[in-house]
């Protein structure tokens, strides 16, 4: 049983890991950097600990800074969250040197599967399907070679990466010459490794993934998939599960596919395997985030489980508490990120202070959020500030539900994308379900 | 009732030892030295209070030493690291600096132990050391004031 877990993290996800932890009856330590000094977690936590200035470099990616937090702190637990340092094989290996438990996957299966380019090899050692892809590039002329075999469009993606940071398509030589430097510059500052690779980019597929979580005693199940076709350069805006595309039949060869690559590398915690589903069916391996996600309560809400405290669990060395048999799918949830960034001014961020908050309840509503009245959002960090989780029994209750939440949410005082979110849920073929990767890129909100 | 020249022998003791308050308590009357407990007054702060309006005492404030009152500048020493304060220099086995010391630019006061290894907190200006704000092997956060200088 842990004692004391020191949440890595800040905002939404440190809150939603702090109340897992507090419904265990485990401590927590809130660490925080200069400008969130009166961010939420900072007060729900039994301790904070300023860790470094405002930049992320000196402060959350800072492994000595945490690492002193959790010495002085006396915690025997560090929860990554998502981003930062989450999938770091480093912190996590130091972690495991300072004898502090690492609530995540090992090293070693960080590295065989956090990295991204290294997860594809192994995933295609398994006789799994890959979209055709280069190591990490040491030379641009290496990957304009691979591009031309393929053919182009490319995408050259960061292996340390996710959120959308260090990503950029390719069409021509010249263009892929470009890209390849500005997504190493991205990575090195967001991921603190800039090393990247290029695979052939699918147009037109949706962005399906599994949710698994596997325990240390070599059980592994999945909580179903969810859709995240809905994203803005790379970055997922609305998620959905279960997806309107699926059958039942691909769900599961997915699920199983999920499982076998999870028992191959000996992975210990949840983690989530992205595919791209092709228009005629098909789906290949894209990667795997060894961390829980940002939409990990769209499969909470189709399956009652609860994926953070899950994960304390399994950290601490139970058994999951469920086998696969007892996972059963329960209606249909969807997911709404909302920003704090101006649709109509190109998503640009913007920070302020929020001087009203509302947050709707009723049936079949959850919000996670960091936000309350009188916060001042800081420019340093994402621009993430709720997601508004709606469930219902089927899809089209999912999308009334999501529309009278969103009409009744007050982030006063903050530009947010809600109103982009309206007009996307009314759209005609978002609602047909009929939707891939490029719904946005068409779509004129 | 206190003796003059007790208070200032007191205060001799105060002064030449690394005593932050030094309180003397005869019946009604009360005395106090502090170091830095409201910057810009005297260094030298005393208190007499009085319990029985009629038995004042006939001396009540004891004169500062200095001679005039002047404003001084004060300047806090920050952390720049979560870890373990503290004052010993490792080498000699004992405090760097103690009160009313006088410090360079640059000299190492102190250290923060981060994982087992001693950073340095380094005096940023000329000064005189007028308060600690951490005890001795405390944890601190960064950006946590550790020490108060007369600059």
């Amino acid at each position: 049983m842990f004692r004391k877990i020191l949440i890595a993290n800040r905002g939404e996800i440190a809150v939603r890991v702090i109340r897992a932890a507090k419904e265990l009856g485990i401590q927590t330590v809130a660490v925080h950097s200069e400008a969130d000094e009166s961010c939420l977690h900072t007060r729900i936590a039994d301790q904070d600990v300023c860790i470094g200035p405002a930049l992320s470099r000196d402060s959350y990616l800072s492994i000595p800074a945490i690492i002193s937090a959790a010495e002085i702190t006396g915690a025997d637990a560090i929860h990554p969250g998502y981003g930062f340092l989450s999938e770091n094989a480093k912190f996590s290996k130091i972690c495991e040197e300072h004898k502090i438990t690492f609530i995540g996957p090992s090293a070693e299966a960080i590295a065989l599967l956090g990295d991204k380019a290294t997860a594809r090899k192994t995933m295609s050692e398994a006789g799994v399907p890959v979209t055709p892809g280069t190591d990490i590039i040491q030379d641009v002329e290496e990957a304009v070679e691979f591009a031309n075999k393929v053919g182009y469009p490319v995408i050259c993606k960061a292996t340390a990466g996710g959120g959308g940071k260090g990503m950029r398509v390719a069409w021509t030589d010249e263009e892929l010459r470009t890209a390849i430097p500005l997504a190493q510059g991205e990575a090195k500052v967001s991921f603190s490794n800039p090393d990247v690779y290029v695979e052939k980019y699918l147009q037109n597929p949706r962005h399906i993934e599994i949710q698994f979580m596997a325990d240390r005693h070599g059980n592994a199940i999945h909580l179903g998939e969810r859709d995240c076709s809905i994203q803005r350069r790379h970055q997922k805006l609305i998620e959905e599960a279960p997806s309107p595309a699926l059958s039942p039949e691909v769900r599961m060869q997915m699920g199983e596919v999920a499982k076998r690559g999870v028992r191959h590398v000996g992975y210990v915690g949840a983690g989530t395997m992205e595919f791209l589903y092709d228009e005629d069916g098909k789906f290949y391996f894209m990667e795997v985030n060894t961390r829980v996600q940002v939409e990990h309560p769209v499969s909470e809400a189709i399956t009652g489980f609860d994926i953070v405290k899950e994960q304390i669990l399994v950290a601490m060395g139970e058994k999951l508490s469920v086998s696969q048999e007892d996972i059963q799918f329960n209606g249909h949830a969807i997911e709404c990120r909302i920003n704090a960034e101006d649709p109509a001014m190109n998503f640009m961020p913007c920070p302020g202070r929020i001087d009203e908050v509302h947050l709707p309840q009723g049936p079949g509503v959850r919000i996670e959020t960091h936000a309350y009245a009188g916060y001042e959002i800081p420019k340093y960090y994402d621009s993430l500030v709720a997601k508004v989780i709606c469930w219902g029994r089927n899809r089209t209750e999912a999308i009334a539900r999501m529309k009278r939440t969103l009409g009744e949410i007050r982030l006063g005082g903050l530009k947010t994308t809600i109103p982009f979110h309206e007009k996307v849920l009314d759209n005609d073929r978002f609602r047909s379900g009929k939707y891939s990767t490029k719904f946005l890129e068409d779509f004129k909100g | 009732m206190i003796d003059i020249k007790e208070v200032r022998n007191l205060y001799k003791m105060f002064e030449d030892e690394d005593i932050e308050t030094v309180e003397i308590q005869n019946g009604d009357m009360r005395i106090r030295f502090a170091v830095g407990e409201t910057p810009k007054k005297p260094v030298l702060k005393t208190e007499v209070r009085k319990v029985k309006a009629e038995e004042a005492p006939k001396t009540a404030v004891v004169p500062a030493p200095e001679a005039a009152v002047e404003k001084t500048n004060v300047q806090e020493l920050r952390s720049g690291w979560v870890g373990f304060f503290t004052r010993v220099n490792p080498a000699k086995g004992e405090n760097y600096v103690k009160l009313r010391d006088v410090v360079k630019k640059g000299s190492v006061v102190g250290h923060v132990r981060v994982l087992g290894v001693l950073q340095d907190l380094k005096a940023e200006s000329d000064g005189k050391v007028m308060e600690f704000l951490v005890e001795e092997g405390q944890p601190i956060e960064y950006g946590q004031p550790v020490m108060r200088f007369e600059i």
